[in-house]
């Protein structure tokens, strides 16, 4: 069963086109991310989903049944938001209750039932406080509870955890993958933040400018990117997206790429996948964890590179390196105790099965 | 002449002087604002015990008010212009009159106002700002032009010189007033607010019963004791509506109290002055008490 079908949906404010064919679907139980930059429309879409609202053109499906037309209330979602959207006269146990109270459900039931989700929540400490007496997190716990309260078919979150300092954003991200997965609630979830999408998603759709460029398993979009904005935008640190040109000749032909002060060669097969495209511009990915750096000279094909900038993190070194003494940068991730220092000569294996390319105009995948 | 003047080591003693004789300077500005403001409340208080301010400045005991010669007697203390406001003139029914005619002119005008405030806040529809803007321009059109034609239709119809009548008049000239101070409080409730009560509510009746009218409570009863005030001191409709049987108190004050009131005694000014006090009294209780809420009402939007 789908819970939550989007097809071919378009939303223009004005002139502005904000959603531009948008077409995903969510299978019931399953939790998918919107990832995006801040004004792809990702939040627009997921308003749209909502009810609050209304699409161009296109079709919205809830539970199988077609939603354009229906208000928000007949859509049986819930929302989470971003900011402040407690009702700010009424308690917590108040708020977590107005689902139930506004369906007519008795004070004792609907009480006993808040009780259950604050326990949850571990909020049940909190349910005789005013929203303004709540912290930032613990309302937006609140917030989550007066979502499960509404028992509906779908959860909407709008960067639930964005407006919280980043100790308690990853606390309450493990807490919200766990209470959906209990729960078995569809969940389409909105964000900004790639950690925080790879972290909870089944599935992620990429936003950008109102197109979905990807959709699918995490791992699909982090390991196979169809464009060179998914692999920018996934994966922490950041996937080196170098402009690149294709150099072939000899019998049979011998491919290589040649970038801003290197050049690797590649195996056939990808040399004539890539060269139908090669008049044009190219760029290629290559991921910082897939690059391996050796302080000597490596059996086989390598580029020699000079160290630029050395930048410890927690687990492991972000090293950036220049290829041939060139200007470009590209980083690479080492092991915390590898010996490296600025202005150190080193040189870099690239395993060809990892190069993804891309179209240099369009960004779109090439091979 | 400062003998420090040429070989100042402290510039300090001069610096401070001249800061504190802008701040005396600072207080005078302040006690004449004052005042300024003050002035009529202060003079009409007092002439209402018969304390008359004027020879204080003449140094005449007879003071010529607009060109006629007003003996006031001079500064005798005395309670008996109120007492006589109240026990001779018909005060009280004044009083009374003002009372129903704000009391039912806001009722109309909260129970029109308030739902129209929300649309106008949040509902879109065609048109409504073109709605807001022509209730503002009818507030900003002269009085008299509402008032002549209802001068000449209110006798006709039996509605001269009744409270249904008056409060109605009253009420088209604070409804304006009324509905764009709501749009305003409705409009300062986050947005986020109104989109989890569309969520989570059954129909938008239970967004406004159920959320927006509860968080805008205190912003409906500014509103509400504002235009009281508004009405209460309003004269032009009343003046021209109102007879012997629903006179307001700003009419009473100012036509020297009472039908009685013949030419001479039109000048009373004693009598004028202290009913002008006891009218003004209300008004003022009315403010007062609203003051917490008046805060609480104008900051709706930072009210998380």
């Amino acid at each position: 069963m789908v819970a939550i079908r989007v097809e071919d949906v378009w939303k223009s404010y004005g002139d502005d086109a904000v959603l531009e064919g948008v077409t995903f679907e969510v299978p019931d139980g399953e939790f998918a991310v919107l990832l995006g930059p801040s004004g792809c429309g990702k939040t627009t879409l997921l308003r749209c989903i909502a009810g609050l609202e209304k699409v161009r053109s296109g079709r919205i499906y809830i539970g199988g049944e077609l939603a354009n037309d229906l208000p928000p209330v007949e859509r049986d979602i819930a929302m989470v938001f971003q900011g402040f959207s407690l009702f700010p006269t009424m308690d917590v146990l108040e708020n977590i209750a107005f689902p139930l109270r506004i369906r007519g459900a008795a004070r004792q039931a609907a009480d006993e039932r808040v009780r259950e989700i604050a326990k949850t929540l571990s909020i049940e400490h909190l349910l005789e406080k005013l929203p303004k007496e709540l912290s930032g997190g613990e309302q937006q716990r609140v917030a989550i509870g007066r979502a499960i309260a509404r028992q509906p078919k779908a959860f909407l979150m709008d960067e639930p955890l964005s407006n919280l300092d980043a100790p308690l954003r990853a606390q309450l991200r493990s807490e919200l993958k766990r209470i959906q997965r209990d729960l078995g609630v569809t969940t389409l979830y909105v964000t900004h933040d790639q950690a925080e999408a790879l972290a909870l998603a089944d599935k992620i759709g990429v936003l950008n400018r109102g197109t979905l460029l990807q959709y699918g398993p995490p791992q699909d979009l982090f390991q196979a990117p169809s464009s060179a904005f998914v692999a920018r935008f996934l994966g922490d640190p950041q996937a080196n997206i170098l402009n690149v040109s294709l150099r072939s000749g000899g019998q049979p032909p011998a491919y290589a790429i040649v970038g801003d002060g290197f050049t690797l060669s590649i195996p056939e097969a990808l040399g004539r996948a890539v060269e139908r495209h090669a008049g044009r511009g190219l760029q290629v990915s290559i991921r910082p964890e897939e690059i391996a750096l050796s302080a000597a000279p490596p059996q086989g094909d390598s580029v020699q590179a000079t160290v630029a900038l050395d930048e410890p993190l927690t687990l492991y070194r972000l090293v950036t390196v220049r290829p041939g003494g060139g200007p470009a940068g590209i980083k690479v991730l080492v092991a915390k105790d590898a010996r490296v220092e600025a202005g150190q000569g080193v040189w870099l294996r690239f395993d060809s099965s990892k190069l993804h390319f891309f179209d240099r105009e369009t960004g779109r995948l090439v091979v | 002449m400062g003998e420090g003047d040429g070989d100042a080591p402290g510039p300090a003693p001069g610096r401070r002087r001249r800061v504190s004789s802008r701040r005396a300077l600072l207080y005078v500005v302040a006690v004449l604002a004052v005042l300024n403001s003050f002035w009529p409340l202060v003079v009409m208080a007092l002439a209402g015990y018969g304390i008359d301010l004027a020879p204080l400045f003449s140094g005449k005991a007879v003071s010529y008010v607009a060109g006629v010669p007003f003996y006031s007697g001079g500064i005798f203390p005395s309670p008996y212009y109120y007492l006589f406001s109240i026990f001779v003139l018909g005060f009280p029914r004044m009083m009374l009159n003002s009372f129903v005619i704000a009391s039912i002119s806001i009722a109309i005008a909260m129970g029109v106002g308030v739902p129209v405030g929300y649309i106008l806040a949040r509902v879109d529809i065609r048109g409504r700002t073109l709605v807001a803007y022509l209730l503002l321009a009818l507030r900003a059109a002269s009085p008299f032009i509402v008032i002549v034609p209802l001068f000449v239709t209110y006798s006709s119809i039996g509605l001269y010189d009744t409270y249904p009548g008056v409060a109605l008049a009253e009420e088209m000239l604070v409804l304006a007033v009324v509905v764009w101070m709501l749009k305003g409080f409705f409009e300062d409730i986050p947005r986020e607010v109104y989109d989890a009560a569309t969520v989570f509510c059954k129909s938008e009746w239970q967004v406004f019963t159920r959320v927006a009218m509860r968080l805008v409570l205190p912003g409906v009863v500014v509103t509400a004791l504002f235009a009281f005030v508004l009405v209460w001191n309003e004269f032009l409709i009343s003046e021209t509506l109102t007879g012997a049987a629903t006179k307001t108190v700003a009419v009473g004050v100012w036509s020297g109290i009472g039908e009685t009131t013949g030419v001479v005694k039109s000048f009373g000014w004693d009598d004028l002055n202290a009913a002008g006090t006891l009218a003004f009294v209300p008004a003022v209780a009315v403010m007062l008490a609203i003051r917490r809420y008046l805060a609480r009402g104008f900051s709706l939007g930072q009210a998380r």
